[in-house]
């Protein structure tokens, strides 16, 4: 599955974002052969896609 | 309900995410349930839905019903079963994450954007701050997406673009207790507690819908959550005497006008905005609005935008390529 490093002359696309669509985004984009970067400010998938829990 | 094109779609994305992601789904099917004569009518039409959009779906009577599910009211009147799973909300997405990292992404957490960069109509990157070392830096791109769900006017805002979002929270109650092992819904249009998934060994009642502007410190209601408790016992009644093990508010995404009232009027669908199209700003997509079960056809369709504009043409091929486990993640 891996398709090794890719050349650095790949077009690079930086996503915001670290919820499943910025996951799926990023699984898409590297098997088309472009470069990726995704950027979250806290811990991927635990924005809108877990929330913030408060148990009791 | 009425559209049968998104029933089939939604259908097929189904069968998609089975295909590429096995073991990430329970197949538990789920059931519209009845419980006054408005259900029953509403139950008719859905029957039609579901014909028209070749769904395949199965009338009960209340004992059919009792039979797959003990723990339903057993004053219902009808039920409708329908294909249907469940999924772990975080370990489905950290398979895309674990598979995009294996082929090459880099995956930054704790790494917030502070400013986008542009110059001349063209955004070419965004400034960051690095939360685990509180060092700011730039980072270049050839096309930045912006993904951040209900956050998408923050981020759009910095690249002096606009998107119609409108967050829209609603709270979600996980009682301890697997109080049913189907997908259990009312049979009647979306509404509060009208829906309960069992996860492990939990149940989760969802949901209410509200508007807010900013989709931080949401709160969790406590008439919201009395809400979940009421209307869900309804369909099960253990859901009243259940123990909760947590409440919490998640913000959907919405597309649509600021001016809607609850929330539910606003359709779930998705849409990728170039602002190039749009705004005339170049370098700079937004995608939001859908939900998770349909993740990976927003992202298919963002990739076709993205590589349209870079010149690539090469085929989609998430439809097809098995993911790693979640686990896969951690691995460095």
């Amino acid at each position: 599955m891996n398709q090794g490093p890719h050349p650095t002359n790949a077009a690079h696309v930086l996503i915001v974002g670290g919820g499943g669509t910025g996951g799926a985004l990023a699984h898409d984009l590297v098997l088309r052969g472009l470069r990726v970067t995704v950027v979250e400010r806290g811990e991927i998938t635990t924005g809108c896609s877990t929330a913030g829990l408060a148990t009791r | 309900m009425n559209d049968a094109a998104a029933g089939t779609e939604c259908i097929e994305e189904n069968q998609i995410l089975r295909r590429t992601a096995p073991g990430s789904f329970e197949e538990n099917d789920g059931l519209f349930v009845a419980l006054t004569d408005e259900d029953r009518e509403y139950g008719r039409r859905l029957v039609e839905a579901c014909t028209e959009s070749r769904i395949p779906a199965r009338e009960l009577s209340p004992q059919e019903a009792l039979r797959l599910e003990p723990g339903l009211n057993p004053e219902l009147l009808w039920a409708l079963q329908v294909p249907d799973a469940t999924f772990d909300a975080m370990r489905l997405p950290l398979r895309w994450f674990a598979t995009a990292k294996r082929n090459g992404a880099a995956i930054r957490p704790f790494t917030e954007v502070m400013d986008v960069i542009s110059a001349d109509h063209c955004v070419t990157g965004v400034v960051v701050r690095d939360h685990t070392t509180g060092h700011e830096s730039r980072i270049g791109a050839d096309i930045v997406v912006n993904a951040t769900g209900p956050w998408s006017e923050s981020i759009a805002t910095m690249a002096g673009v606009d998107v119609p979002i409108q967050p829209s929270p609603g709270v979600l109650l996980a009682l301890r207790g697997r109080l049913c092992n189907m997908v259990v819904n009312r049979c009647h249009p979306s509404g509060d507690g009208d829906i309960l998934v069992p996860q492990r060994a939990l149940t989760i009642v969802g949901t209410s819908s509200w508007l807010v502007d900013h989709p931080d410190d949401l709160g969790v209601p406590e008439d919201h959550v009395a809400a979940m408790y009421r209307e869900g016992a309804k369909l099960v009644p253990a859901v009243n005497g259940a123990e909760q093990r947590a409440a919490w508010s998640a913000a959907r995404p919405l597309i649509g006008s600021r001016g809607a009232s609850s929330g539910r009027e606003l359709s779930r669908t998705f849409q990728c905005f170039d602002h190039a199209t749009s705004e005339g700003v170049e370098g700079f997509v937004t995608i939001s609005g859908g939900k998770a079960t349909t993740a990976r056809a927003m992202a298919e369709k963002t990739a076709d935008v993205v590589c349209g504009k870079l010149g690539v043409d090469r085929p989609c091929r998430t439809r097809d390529t098995v993911l790693l486990p979640h686990t896969a993640y951690y691995v460095n």
